[in-house]
């Protein structure tokens, strides 16, 4: 049985991994010039 | 074959399938199989030829030390003289003739291949490696998740994950939701931090501008090296881990190192312990066992730590930069121990403790260990003309 806290790393870790698709699929397809331009 | 594409997706998936759930020898020949899809993106036919005919060799010399000891230091020996043939090392140039060295680059992955086979043939000698069947080994050698860059895994625990005595995966999902975003961190440091860091690295083979550039830019290679090695380590462990089969950790944060020598613990780790154990140990001994060294602690591990350095560089690269890496690592290293040595004997070893402890000499040795092994990547990035130039141009500003 998972406790509260239990649940609340898997979302964190669940949202991690969906950020960092959003963060491949973005500079995937080559539409991070502004990144660039940030730097 | 690039990490972030669908070719290495379905690569790994498949590998995944097949070392979880297919039945033998069928799980092993796919596994070599799926290797050889990996490794024939980076080789051609005489690439591939030349490393499996290294891999079978090494096997017949492995088999042959497991009988008779002194096979192995014949294989060994003639092993590294195919390596450095294969490797095309440029001191070659100076006394072997250009036709009898090879025109194509078989580079790629030899280096690790090299030290895995070493390794097997001087276990195999010393009788720590029970059975060696050639399809394990082969599936050991050719392993696609750490064919390119290592990490270099020894047999014996390659050998205790395939054969499932050794767990690498709890079967939870949050266990699996952390292989899955140990991929995916690796992922995004080796191609979006790396990729942004390389734009502005001193990069090999770039003409050297201005000294303050030079230097902006090898602190800017320190951190894109670490981003991309470490993130390449983490894509192959995280995918390891779903397999069954993972390679050992690599990396922890080496830029907060406060000595030298935690530095090589911590950056490519796994090659660390192999120059431990495969060249330093017995080059150790063998000084302490001389006459001439053998009341010489010091000076032995000072002479055997020069030549465990010298080989990391000589493996690094094949050209005399790489040797100066080597060299100034070693020199690093030895300052590091002798100057240890001497502070412990003037505060003893609890003196020496609590001076470790305190805060300030933690925080000035971190920094101290930081910038002197940015610079020592100045010989891993620039050739030998480069550095001399480099060299030339520092000492004309010094001198005005």
């Amino acid at each position: 049985m998972r406790g509260a806290g239990g649940r609340v790393r898997i979302v964190l870790k669940v949202g991690l991994a969906v950020l960092m698709i959003v963060v491949l699929v973005v500079f995937a397809s080559g539409e991070y010039d502004f990144v660039y331009r940030a730097f | 074959m690039s990490l972030l594409s669908l070719e290495f997706l379905t690569l790994s998936l498949a590998a995944i399938l097949i070392v979880r759930a297919a039945p033998e020898p069928l799980r092993t020949v796919g596994f070599v199989g799926v290797s050889l899809w990996f490794i024939t993106s980076y080789l051609d036919a005489t690439g591939l030829a030349a490393m499996l005919l290294l891999c079978l060799v090494g096997y017949g010399f492995a088999r042959g030390a497991q009988r008779t000891p002194r096979v192995g230091t014949v294989g060994i020996v003639l092993l590294t003289i195919a390596f450095i043939w294969m490797q095309r090392y440029s001191f070659l140039e100076l006394f072997v003739p250009e036709r009898l060295l090879p025109n194509t680059l078989v580079a790629a992955g030899l280096s690790f291949l090299f030290f895995k086979i070493v390794h097997v043939i001087v276990d195999s000698a010393g009788g720590t490696i029970g059975k060696l069947t050639l399809p394990l080994y082969l599936s050991y050698c050719l392993n696609f998740t750490a064919w390119l860059l290592g990490p270099i895994q020894r047999y014996q625990s390659f050998e205790g994950q395939w054969s499932g005595r050794e767990e690498p995966l709890a079967p939870t999902f949050e266990a699996h939701l952390d292989a899955l975003n140990r991929v995916l961190r690796g992922l995004v440091k080796k191609y979006v931090v790396a990729e942004m860091l390389a734009h502005h690295a001193l990069m090999p083979g770039q003409d050297v501008a201005g000294v303050g550039q030079v230097l902006v830019g090898i602190y800017v290679f320190y951190f894109f090296l670490y981003f991309d090695f470490s993130g390449y380590c983490d894509i192959v462990i995280g995918i390891g881990r779903f397999m069954g089969v993972r390679p050992p950790e690599n990396f922890y944060l080496p830029f907060f190192s406060p000595n030298i020598a935690q530095f090589w613990l911590r950056v490519h780790r796994s090659l660390t312990l192999w120059l431990t154990d495969y060249v330093f140990n017995p080059s150790f001994a063998a000084f302490l066992r001389s006459n001439r060294f053998a009341r010489r602690p010091i000076l032995s591990a000072s002479m055997a730590m020069m030549i465990t350095m010298l080989v990391s560089g000589l493996w690094h690269g094949t050209t005399a930069n790489f040797l100066l890496f080597g060299l100034l690592h070693g020199v690093y290293l030895v300052t590091f121990r002798v100057f240890e040595a001497v502070l412990q004997r003037r505060l003893g070893r609890k003196g020496l403790r609590a001076l470790r402890r305190r805060r300030l000499w933690g925080g000035l040795s971190t920094f101290l260990t930081f910038n002197v092994t940015v610079w020592a990547y100045l010989c891993f990035v620039l050739d030998a003309a480069s550095l001399a130039t480099l060299w030339a141009r520092v000492w004309m500003k010094v001198l005005g």
